[in-house]
């Protein structure tokens, strides 16, 4: 597995100054954009982990954007590595390369701000350039409940690729939601022979209070509440069919 | 114990919802160990997916079994460690270089051949350390060659392995592999269309026709059963003893040389009876 996961993290390896290099170019943008507009207004240096959430949501993106990721049809199946091996390998390289991202950004923020403060610069810096505040569950949660859904569309575009070509899948991924936007209202109007459809509050609970549909309630309560989890087993198993060796 | 054994292998895609295509139907072959194998066919004969069975990157029905040892998911890990292929080049990944690659491949190999290494290393001419990107076609496929020889297999599977490489590499890596193989019994097994390289290299042709495998024998003996037949001009009646006949040629294949030569001689046509090719043996069966 170390094998496979030296080879991940030297094909990932420009990853980190990619993006440091993009969010520095942003906040340097940033800087420049309030200097500009309100010279007299102190520049807040408070970097919190909101930023940093940013980038590392936009390299777990790139990486699962990217097709090739887990080398489906590529040269690591053909070495004595199990799949479990290859998906931990490209898991924990990814949790590597994030970490690395991380910390270098932090680190050339902290670089720009000092040089910006020294430079004379009217500077509010608080002690520590990552808020520790900012890392309750609310602001977490939301970072994972994002990645997660953000998840679900793509493994489903590429679970969709087993079955159909590159494009279907697209296709297929687009199509069903705008299809479904001019059938829900179509068979609705055919069901009830009108257009002019009003769903009152006593009917929408009159019908979910029925035996069978109570039940039905109950479980997408259980399912909705555990969506988190179920999303990322959803991607796993995706994943899992879509890129693996198949025997 | 047999080497390699494969036992009634069936493969099917699906090409639309519901319709399956087969690939491969109940194919039996057993290879043996130190031997050299040409598996031959036409393009979409099954070729590509029967070595994608062995090397367990496809589901099937049927078994394979390496070393007296079925191979399935649990045990295909520590099967292809003997087992190497060269893969294609855009499998890998783009910007690794090939002594980024090395490391890794020697760790997952325990029996990597230094020495080799260091013998091919002389021989190519293209710097190690540039990303597999900026390679030529060609001098991608001597990098894969490193990563497929070096290992020590001791079976190689290779897919169409040359397409793109100038003719002293491909003269190289022959050369290379009949002395590993005559070194180390290893048994190779490789898939391509440039029958005349490999004319001289295998023990045993394979060929393969619509998922089937049609012929498996020795050169040597296919040159004793089969003769080829040229005239001035072909004759209309299908001839005693004949297998096929030749596109654009005024030859026939014969199975029966004594039998073909007694109707050539009653119809009074002039022939000459040569040795067929593996080309010509192809041309028939495939």
């Amino acid at each position: 597995m170390l094998a496979v996961l030296r080879l991940y993290l030297l094909k990932s390896k420009r990853v980190p100054l990619l993006i440091t290099g993009i969010m520095t170019i942003l906040v340097l943008w940033a800087f420049t954009l309030k200097a500009v507009v309100s010279p007299d207004t102190p520049i807040n240096a408070r970097i919190d982990l909101s930023l940093t959430n940013l980038g590392l949501f936009i390299y777990i993106i790139a990486t699962i954007i990217k097709r090739d990721n887990l080398n489906k049809d590529g040269f690591l199946l053909r070495l004595p590595v199990s799949d479990r091996e290859i998906v931990v390998a490209n898991i924990l390289s990814m949790i590597i390369i994030s970490v690395i991202t991380i910390v270098l950004t932090i680190t050339v923020f902290y670089l720009l701000i000092l040089f910006f403060k020294f430079a004379g610069y009217n500077i509010t810096l608080p002690t520590k350039i990552v808020s520790t505040e900012k890392l309750n569950t609310d602001s977490f949660s939301v970072f994972l409940y994002a990645i997660m859904y953000t998840g679900i569309i793509f493994s489903t575009h590429t679970l969709l690729q087993t079955y159909t070509s590159k494009s279907g899948a697209k296709w297929f991924l687009i199509g069903t939601p705008i299809l479904l936007l001019f059938l829900v209202p179509t068979i609705l109007a055919i069901f009830f022979k009108t257009t002019e459809i009003h769903i009152t509050e006593a009917m929408w609970n009159a019908f979910w209070n029925r035996p069978f549909w109570h039940s039905v309630k109950v479980i997408l309560k259980v399912l909705w509440r555990l969506r988190l989890i179920l999303g990322f087993i959803y991607i796993l198993l995706a994943y899992r069919l879509r890129y693996l060796k198949e025997v | 114990m047999k080497f390699l054994e494969i036992k009634d292998l069936s493969k099917s895609y699906s090409t639309k919802f519901f319709i399956n295509k087969k690939v491969i139907r109940n194919l039996s072959i057993e290879f043996e160990k130190g031997k050299i194998y040409a598996l031959l066919g036409r393009n979409g004969a099954g070729k590509t997916t029967l070595l994608n069975c062995v090397l367990g990157l496809i589901n099937y029905q049927g078994e394979i079994i390496y070393k007296g040892t079925v191979l399935n998911r649990k045990t295909i890990k520590s099967a292809l460690k003997t087992i190497t292929s060269a893969p294609s080049p855009i499998e890998f990944f783009p910007n690794l270089s090939l002594n980024q690659y090395l490391p890794a491949y020697r760790s997952l190999f325990p029996k990597w051949d230094k020495d080799l290494e260091d013998r091919i290393k002389k021989f190519t001419e293209f710097d190690w350390d540039a990303p597999f990107n900026s390679l030529s076609n060609g001098q991608k496929m001597q990098a894969i060659q490193i990563l497929t020889l070096c290992p020590s297999p001791e079976l190689i599977i290779l897919d169409e392995p040359l397409g793109v490489t100038d003719p002293v590499v491909r003269k190289y890596f022959y050369k290379t592999l009949i002395d590993i193989i005559a070194e180390k019994q290893t048994t190779l097994i490789v898939a391509t269309h440039l029958i005349n390289e490999i004319e001289n290299l295998f023990d045993v042709a394979v060929i393969m026709k619509n998922g089937e495998i049609v012929l498996k024998d020795s050169m040597e003996s296919l040159q004793k059963k089969y003769s080829k037949f040229t005239f001035e001009k072909i004759p209309d009646e299908k001839l005693e003893g004949e297998t096929g006949r030749f596109l654009g040629e005024k030859s026939i294949l014969s199975k029966n040389t004594e039998e073909t030569a007694e109707h050539l001689k009653q119809l009074g046509i002039k022939h000459i009876i040569t040795e067929p090719t593996l080309e010509d043996i192809f041309e028939i069966f495939a």
